[in-house]
């Protein structure tokens, strides 16, 4: 564990409402958009988001560690969606299969590029402080991923999860994961590269 | 033996999130000093990576009200149970 983390579990465990809503900013949204992802319903994702933090809060005291403070809410948050959509009736499991890579026609016989790749001179990170819009075209990107790929964005993408907690989470193995994140990386490059055209 | 592109293309994320060891990170920095097309595609690859953190970032700005409730909820919860 992160030294910064110790220190932030501390105020956690001592009621420090600053802290908290540091967390709570840091993860809710991201929760939210998994949480969806499982339960296909946003009003019931962050029900269950909220649910969530009150057991985080409530046994904070008794984390001991053992993975980091995000993938521990993300399997406490996991399991309450799994259970609420198996009290609904609904289906648990996640399609994390993956086809063909459709990206390999992006490359001759030889493995070189068909096409040379545009250079993006306008979306440079410095620029993406002004760049609400461009964010708001990756949000709606993100929205649009297949589920699994989306899932795994969020957990190790956007959330920084280890690759172990992601997997354990998904129940997926970490070469699946790759796959996924990759694809879900390469639509959303493909979404960004139409922009500008 | 020389990575092609494709094969590039297949470690390019692997490479951003710096999960490569020395030997294939090598390998990868030779092939972008020599080709335009992968410099360009990790180019992408990486400002599209850090967009989708970015894109974390601001997504939820915190609701104030959401924090209070869950705050009220936990501390009926412990008012109950003492």
């Amino acid at each position: 564990m992160l030294s910064n983390e110790t220190e932030l579990l501390q105020r956690l465990v001592t009621g420090d409402r600053a802290a908290f809503e540091g967390v709570y900013r840091r993860h809710n949204a991201g929760m939210v958009r998994f949480a969806t992802v499982i339960l296909r319903n946003r009003a019931s994702a962050e029900e269950v988001a909220q649910e969530t933090w009150i057991a985080v809060l409530r046994n904070i005291g008794g984390f001991e560690g053992r993975s980091s403070l995000a993938g521990w809410i993300f399997i406490i948050l996991s399991n309450k969606a799994k259970t609420r959509v198996k009290r609904d009736g609904l289906s648990v499991s996640l399609d994390t299969s993956v086809d063909d890579d459709p990206f390999d026609d992006a490359f001759d016989g030889r493995g070189r590029w068909r096409d040379m790749p545009e250079l993006w001179d306008e979306m440079t990170p410095e620029r993406i402080v002004d760049g609400r819009q461009i964010l708001e075209h990756v949000s709606e990107a993100i929205d649009q991923l297949p589920p699994a790929q989306r899932a795994v964005l969020v957990l190790r993408g956007q959330q920084d999860l280890d690759a172990e907690e992601v997997c354990e989470i998904l129940g997926i193995t970490d070469g699946n994961m790759r796959v996924l994140l990759h694809r879900a990386r390469l639509s959303l490059r493909q979404s960004l590269d139409q922009i500008g055209r | 033996m020389m990575l092609t592109c494709r094969d590039l293309s297949h470690q390019a994320d692997a490479f951003l999130d710096g999960e490569l060891g020395l030997w294939q990170r090598l390998r990868i920095r030779l092939h972008l000093a020599m080709c335009n097309g992968c410099a360009r595609f990790m180019g992408q690859l990486r400002a599209t990576r850090s967009l989708v953190m970015a894109e974390a970032d601001v997504a939820d700005t915190g609701d104030i009200a959401r924090i209070d409730s869950i705050l009220a909820a936990l501390h009926k919860e412990k008012q109950s149970g003492s």
